[in-house]
């Protein structure tokens, strides 16, 4: 039977007419649902920021507890410092005799290495977490610089308030794990942290290390009041305390953060009056996460070199190191003198301090400048704050190599060293290979 | 001048504090906290400048000890707390002065002038005294 003509043509325009109120219909529901996930999206940001802020704000929040300790601590360091560079000044003539002189010349030099190491860990607590890749991290050494952090807390306070707590490491030999150094650092100092708090009286903290079938395990034991078991419970909710207004509830839901995200587990073992346990087990960095060795630095022979750095006295310490290393060093103090310089002579390398006045902003920018007019300049950032740490300089444009601040003379010659190569690569890249200025 | 005995668990204090009173012409043994107790039972001093913050044996323990072998010897205690509470508990057992880690060497090397002169133990260099 044949259908009619208008019959499907009817058929035809009702599908039409259907499909076209469909699409209609799905094109408003597809942007419902794009406006939807645009507020997820908003939503979500808003979150991470604020887990970012708490997170921020535990960090302080320990910090803000070693506080006392740490000024403690520094002043120690301070105490040799001063006290032998004083001594040296009113006394010149102590310098005559050179194993005296060169013994209180020493006492500076190990204090001044303890002050630098103590601001160095507190700058790697406070780096912004973000952008820290996982790396090959051996947990004895974070063990080790978490007692020394905390020891303000768990020796001087203790102390102070009339009590005693030891401080044990346990260590065996165990092989690295895959992670970042500074989120371990603060996993395993939020988990000291709590030890120390849970110490009364006198009291024992043991950080120990092993492992096993491919697993690194870190204990923190302490002979502390113990958890019951509602506490054990819930000890990782974020929020949960039971320090009332001393805690932030967030210590502990951080550890449990950092240990999830590098596929690690947690035990507690704990008892009421006899103490708390915690393990965290982490995989053992297998053969195919080995990080290449650091290329030791080749020889630099003499280069001009700039430096503008407006605190005179690093200026001129770094000048007269870099002069005794046979390199022709021009140093500037103002933006003003250091533009004129590059002007008027090559350089082989720049170096500005981060914080210098007058440059768009900062060394960052005066760097970038540099970089700009005469790409085959290499640059180094001198850098005494935490936003600039050695590892950052490929993220940041101008800028070939990050010197950190306080450095010692073989990490300058480093950075030297460094940039120098970074020269190399440059004119090979372009075919100006013939004028290399390292040997 | 006078025998001082300077208490500190750093070494490079004992060092740094052992070369300033030396060349100021004290006589001068240093020791931690342990070996202070054990020298206060065995020698005579003049004068004993302790560190609070010591482990096993800290400076209270030192100033006490101290106080009890020969209650007439200054006690000056130094340390890099600020804390009031224990500056007031070092004071109330017998401390001559509590100084603050940074301390100045003049007028550490000052104190213990006036307080070995106070004290009449050993020989006050002239001119040394506190303003």
């Amino acid at each position: 039977m044949k259908l009619p003509c208008t019959g499907k043509s009817n058929a035809a325009k009702l599908q039409k007419g259907g499909l076209k109120t469909a699409d209609r219909k799905s094109a408003d529901m597809v942007r419902k649902l794009r406006a939807q996930v645009r507020e997820l999206n908003a939503e979500l940001a808003g979150l991470k920021a604020r887990q970012e802020e708490i997170i921020q704000n535990e960090r302080l929040h320990a910090l803000g507890q070693m506080a006392s300790g740490l000024v403690h601590d520094f002043n120690n360091a301070l105490t040799p410092i001063l006290g032998a560079s004083d001594f040296l000044v009113m006394n010149p003539q102590m310098l005559d005799r050179r194993t005296d002189a060169m013994k209180l010349i020493e006492s500076i030099k190990t204090s001044a290495h303890d002050a630098k190491k103590m601001v160095m860990q507190l700058r790697e607590f406070y780096r912004p977490k973000e952008d820290l890749a996982p790396q090959r991290v051996n947990l004895n050494s974070i063990a080790d610089d978490v007692a020394l952090l905390t020891r303000p807390k768990w020796r001087e306070e203790a102390c102070a308030r009339g009590a005693r707590i030891r401080m044990k490491l346990d260590l065996r030999d165990i092989p690295d794990v895959v992670a970042s150094d500074s989120q371990l650092r603060e996993l395993l100092m939020n988990l000291v942290l709590n030890s120390i708090d849970a110490i009364e009286g006198d009291g024992a903290i043991t950080v120990g290390t092993s492992h096993s079938n491919g697993t690194v395990a870190v204990t923190v034991s302490d002979t502390g009041k113990g958890m019951t078991e509602e506490v054990r419970r819930r000890c990782f909710e974020p929020f949960f305390s039971t320090k009332g207004r001393n805690g932030t509830g967030m210590g502990l839901a951080m550890v449990y953060g950092i240990v999830k995200k590098y596929h690690g587990s947690i035990r507690i073992e704990s008892e009421v009056g006899r103490g708390t346990m915690f393990e965290i087990s982490l995989p053992a960095a297998t053969d195919e996460s080995a990080t290449v060795p650091e290329p030791v630095a080749a020889p630099v022979q003499s280069m001009d070199v700039l430096i503008y750095d407006s605190d005179a006295l690093s200026r001129e310490i770094f000048a007269k190191c870099l002069r005794n290393d046979g390199h022709k060093v021009v140093a500037a103090a103002s933006v003003g003198e250091a533009e004129r310089k590059i002007k008027s002579k090559r350089f082989d390398i720049v170096v500005v301090d981060v914080a210098t006045p007058g440059c768009n902003g900062n060394g960052v920018e005066f760097a970038r400048a540099v970089k700009m007019k005469k790409p085959g300049t290499g640059t180094i950032l001198m850098s005494g704050s935490s936003l600039y740490l050695k590892d950052d300089a490929q993220r940041i444009e101008g800028v070939d190599v990050i010197l950190p601040k306080p450095a010692t003379i073989s990490e300058l010659r480093g950075a030297i060293s460094d940039a120098a190569q970074k020269i190399r690569d440059y004119k090979t890249a372009t075919g100006q290979a013939e004028s290399n200025p390292t040997s | 001048m006078a025998k001082v005995l300077l208490v500190d668990d750093e070494p490079n204090i004992l060092i740094v504090m052992g070369a300033i009173f030396g060349c100021a012409g004290h006589e001068v043994t240093t020791a931690d906290g342990q070996q202070a107790v054990e020298l206060l039972n065995k020698q005579q001093f003049d004068l004993v400048i302790s560190d609070m913050r010591m482990a096993p044996v800290d400076g209270m323990e030192v100033l006490k000890t101290a106080k009890k072998i020969k209650p007439g010897m200054p006690v000056i205690m130094v340390t890099a707390f600020d804390m009031s509470e224990a500056k007031v508990n070092a004071l109330k057992i017998g401390a001559y002065a509590y100084v603050k880690k940074p301390f100045d060497n003049t007028e550490l090397l000052n104190m213990v002038a006036e307080a070995v002169g106070k004290s009449g133990t050993g020989i006050p260099s002239e001119g040394n005294t506190r303003s």
